[in-house]
């Protein structure tokens, strides 16, 4: 997963020869007869190399190597191209989720209303986008379909527990590439990214639509191929710190004294209420998915109460919804962030190991003095709840690899994150996700386990 | 000074790639995918057990024995590590206790090149060709298993974990020329140090011994073997190490091992198969005091490791023979 | 750099790649030529009048290759003790660099059904053997490939075919050193670090795909 991966990983530029395998293509010469067999005499002029997500995600050659030559198709300086090659009937239209502009305020040292509007005069001035939007009405139909698909399958004892939440692609990648058994486990569900493109596209005809978001791994979500046309480009916060650095742009130039909710509205499409695409929700700073389910669930049984626990790190929490009437437990969530955490469910989820070797009855008296207590036990147990937030990144995504944090030192990096993390909390107002149904359609990926390619190029990579 | 051969024990029919020593019991890990117990208490070097060696489907790259206990961790090329002991609440009764499979662990992407348990027992380690160097902790029966950390901060091939002797300090060894230092923080571990300065892989390194100083040795590609030392902690807490010296050049092709002893003396080996023993003339300064040629005739040696077995001390080397050479060292 | 040393490699005749110039090689192959092969280089020949294929101009490379093979079948125990002789050890010479390049000339490219002496992958005047005459000692060989066109992959599978044929073929003394020559790949020293790595080595050898490869490479040597 890239979740490490920053844009100083990805300025030596490895050419494809050396990483991607996926041969450079020599053009064509005019005349190309059957069956020349001709060793090396190929053209000196490379064609352009393109690379499907499926080429690279096939290969097991270089894997975040690849997935940098697919982000490079994304930078900042694609958008300025595409930008300046707008057909005249292309409307550019930016959306932005809370981390990013949380994130950016931070970094221009002012206050997420000055950020907002000085963002959104920038956008509309210098790039001339058409309408510039928030993520939550996107965000709210993904927890609420989220919330109906997982209390459909609390009544199918059929379905695999727990749910993944599929809303990271670091994880989701990660998932399809290496660990197929835990393709079934994941939730359909698309993100606020890819169902915000969809709405955009389905309101207004014809547009050109960028998205900051805040890591690299969601450029490769928006290529893959069951979201096509929903988004054209992703880029990070620090992709649009060096671009308008490079323009010469100062953000701080663009501070207007124009009324917030004046600015805002002039950038809405018709029909989207600034109150609701502008804001979040409950929940963690990831989009609170876990949290939502467990809202959801009660509301619907009245009197029950819900209690939230702590795990052995920062990056582990379970929600659960208890009966007061028995002390029994109706329904349960948890959050799930960062590679270890992930490894210790993937291990637990797929129990390949232990149960099949011939491991010997040392294991009994263990077992004994470790299941004490409730039925449930009060340790986070994430693979024990209906729910799981995956999320790559530890921190979940207001520590994504994209955002302006400019500490090296990885604890330092978390320090500020949790500070974030708490202005998310604080500083933008919250609504309800269920109030605000937008519509009916789905929104679904389409997962697959990905087929490792068996040329010799790519076998050839494997040590 | 020299090194005197005490007893060559061809254990295994294809390449030795590492050995460990507890309460007098050897391990040996090697290419023909077994495990062997050698007991090393009275010098007799008997076979006392082979472990099963239809566990893994590859190689064993690395043995190491959880302090105060009769476990055994070993990683393999087949990217598992299984876990081994005895039990041992089992009455004496029960006469030959065979040693059991407690567990595997499952985690890393390919190849496993090192294990190594820490000073307290609590904490395991394994680096990987996958870059990373994974943290476990272990519950007391040594039974289960869980991913505490993953780091993956080496942009290469990692060949090796060892564990400072009092500090839960970890040092990794790795292909991309360096070697990192971890310890823990918080509630996770981060990289407390890089020590750049080798100009090929670094196969190994081991800690100094002592409790008035911190040092480091490592060995590399490049054929040096260099010390490093702790000098302090900086007001970022990053600690700064530096290099106090590159050893005495004896060695003409790679490195692959060194051992530094409880009394001060650093032994290499490698791909010219010399074992070659340094003691500190003056402080930082090192001098070459023995040198044995074609240790396990003309191959190439893997390992090495000081241990101490009643009032004696011993050099293990284990070769591309499938050969575990004891030495004798008198200085 | 903008030209491949290797780019554009001539293929080379079979005959005309250094050899000892020896008795039992070329004696059955010039038996079976001149048999039932007679009537394949009209075949050859035929086809290439259609397909204009540069390949099948070389009408005489194609005899060779397809001698070899046929020759092989009919000489059954020539090839048996010939192993055999190789398997009991040191042979009774010391090495020198022409048993080297006959060991590994004969290995195939991963991609193309050429072997590496004919794309001049491996030529003669790269390999050194410093040989100690003293069977305790080491001793070291250095064998500099020129890959074609190749990505970093290509490049280390052949080298990796190269270590396999040469570990299994000679005694343990010998310290095997692969490099690309000077100036023939982008990533030069990537490769290099890889292929002279004996513990990457090891692990690519209980790799049933990257074996497979390697297996079918090594198919073609005598």
């Amino acid at each position: 997963m890239s979740s490490l991966l920053s844009e100083k990983d990805l300025n030596d530029f490895i050419s494809p020869g050396l990483a991607c395998v996926k041969p450079a293509e020599p053009i064509e010469k005019g005349e190309k007869q059957e069956g020349d067999l001709e060793v090396g005499k190929e053209s000196n002029d490379m064609g352009k190399v393109s690379i499907s997500l499926q080429d690279c995600l096939a290969c097991s050659g270089c894997i975040t190597s690849s997935e940098e030559i697919l982000l490079s198709q994304q930078s900042h300086t694609v958008f300025l191209e595409a930008w300046k090659n707008l057909a005249r009937d292309t409307a550019l239209v930016v959306s932005i989720p809370p981390q990013c502009r949380l994130s950016l305020a931070h970094y221009y040292d002012m206050s997420l209303e000055s950020f907002d509007k000085s963002f959104l005069t920038l956008m509309k001035e210098k790039f001339g986008a058409r309408y510039i939007v928030g993520t939550q009405i996107g965000r709210n139909i993904t927890v609420n379909q989220t919330n109906k698909l997982l209390t459909e399958r609390k009544s199918l004892s059929s379905s695999k527990k727990p749910a993944l939440c599929a809303v990271c692609p670091g994880f989701v990648l990660y998932a399809e590439k290496t660990k197929p058994e835990l393709v079934p486990y994941l939730l359909d569900v698309k993100s606020p990214q890819q169902i915000t493109g969809a709405l955009l596209k389905k309101a207004i005809p014809n547009i050109y639509h960028l998205t900051i978001m805040p890591c690299f791994d969601k450029k490769l979500e928006a290529s893959r191929k069951d979201g096509e046309g929903e988004v054209d480009c992703v880029i990070t916060p620090r992709e649009f710190a060096t671009m308008l650095q490079e323009q010469d742009l100062k953000l701080t130039d663009f501070l207007t004294s124009t009324d917030e909710t004046v600015l805002k509205q002039s950038c809405s499409p018709p029909g989207w209420d600034i109150s609701v695409h502008w804001a979040s929700n409950e929940g963690s700073a990831s989009g609170g998915y876990a949290y939502q389910y467990i809202l959801h669930q009660k509301s619907l049984h009245p009197g029950s109460c819900i209690s939230t626990i702590t795990g052995k790190n920062s990056d582990l929490k379970e929600f659960r919804l208890m009966d007061v009437s028995n002390e029994n437990v109706i329904a349960s969530s948890s959050e799930l962030y960062g590679f270890r955490n992930i490894q210790n469910m993937v291990r637990k989820l797929t129990s390949s190991g232990s149960a099949s070797r011939n491991i010997k009855v040392l294991r009994k008296r263990a077992t004994t003095s470790s299941n004490n207590g409730s039925s449930f036990g009060s340790a986070v147990d994430p693979s024990k709840t209906d729910f799981i937030e995956v999320m790559a990144c530890p921190g979940g995504c207001i520590n994504g690899g994209g955002l302006l944090n400019g500490e090296a030192n990885s604890s330092r990096r978390r320090a500020l994150a949790k500070s974030l993390e708490l202005e998310y909390g604080k500083v933008i107002p919250k609504v309800s996700c269920s109030d605000h149904p937008r519509d009916d359609s789905t929104y679904k990926y389409k997962f697959s386990a990905i087929e490792k390619s068996q040329d010799v190029l790519t076998v050839g990579n494997t040590w | 000074m020299s090194i005197k051969l005490l007893k060559s024990l061809k254990l295994h029919k294809d390449k030795l790639w590492s050995v460990d020593c507890s309460k007098g019991l050897m391990a040996t890990a090697s290419s023909d995918r077994k495990i062997k117990l050698v007991n090393l208490k009275n010098l007799d070097f008997q076979l006392v057990e082979e472990l099963d060696d239809s566990t893994h489907k590859k190689s064993v790259r690395s043995v190491s024995f959880r302090p105060h206990s009769s476990i055994l961790a070993a990683g393999s090329f087949d990217s598992t590590i299984s876990i081994w002991g005895k039990d041992e609440e089992a009455s004496i009764e029960d006469g030959y206790q065979e040693t059991e499979l407690l567990a595997i662990i499952e985690g890393h992407e390919n190849e496993v090149k090192g294990v190594a348990w820490s000073h307290s027992g609590y904490f395991l380690a394994s680096c990987s060709r996958d870059k990373s160097v994974w943290i476990w902790e272990a519950d007391e029966m040594g039974e289960e298993y869980e991913c505490l950390s993953v780091l993956q901060e080496h942009s290469q091939d990692v060949k090796h974990v060892v564990w400072h002797p009092a500090m839960h300090l970890l040092a990794s060894s790795s292909y991309d020329d360096t070697v990192r230092l971890w310890k823990e923080d918080a509630d996770d571990w981060e990289c407390a140090a890089v020590l750049n300065g080798h100009e090929g892989t670094v196969w190994c390194s081991d800690f100094e011994k002592s409790e008035s100083s911190l040092r480091l040795v490592s060995c590399s590609d490049d054929t040096t073997v260099r010390v490093w030392k702790y000098e302090e902690e900086d007001e970022n807490g990053e600690d700064i190490w530096t290099l106090e010296s590159v050893l005495p050049s004896v060695h003409s092709r790679a490195v692959y091992a060194v051992s530094w002893s409880p009394d001060g003396y650093i032994a290499s080996v490698g791909s010219d198969g010399q074992i070659v023993i340094y003691t500190e003339d003056e402080s930082g300064k090192w001098k070459v005091i023995a040198k044995q040629h074609e240790a396990h005739s003309v191959f190439e040696i893997n390992t090495v490791q000081w241990t101490r077995v009643g009032d004696t001390n011993l050099l293990i080397t284990g070769g591309d023979d499938g050969c575990a050479n004891i030495w004798f060292f008198i200085p | 750099m903008s030209e491949f040393i290797n780019e554009n490699p001539d293929i080379l005749d079979e005959n005309l790649l250094p050899s000892r110039k020896e008795e039992e090689g070329d004696a059955f192959q010039d038996e079976a030529l001149n048999t039932v092969n007679l009537l394949r280089r009209k075949r050859l020949l035929k086809i290439h009048q259609t397909t204009a294929c540069k390949v099948y101009r070389n009408v005489e490379l194609i005899d060779r290759l397809k001698a070899q093979e046929m020759a092989l079948d009919q000489v059954p125990d020539l090839t048996a003790s010939e192993t055999e002789e190789s398997d009991e050890g040191e042979p009774e010479d010391p090495i020198d660099a022409q048993e080297i390049y006959d060991m590994i000339a004969h290995i195939s490219d991963p991609e193309h059904p050429l072997t590496l002496g004919q794309l001049a992958v491996v030529n003669l005047p790269d390999i050194e053997v410093s040989e100690s005459n003293d069977k305790s000692k080491i001793s070291e060989v250095l064998v500099k490939i020129t890959p074609t066109i190749t990505h970093c992959s290509l490049a280390t599978l052949i080298g990796l075919g190269i270590r396999v044929r040469l570990e299994r073929s000679l005694p343990s003394r010998y310290r095997i050193t692969i490099l690309l020559k000077e100036g023939s790949h982008q990533s030069e020293n990537q490769v290099n670090k890889q292929l002279n790595d004996k513990e990457r080595v090891a692990a690519a050898c209980e790799n049933d795909q990257l074996l497979g490869v390697v297996s079918k490479m090594l198919s073609t040597c005598k």
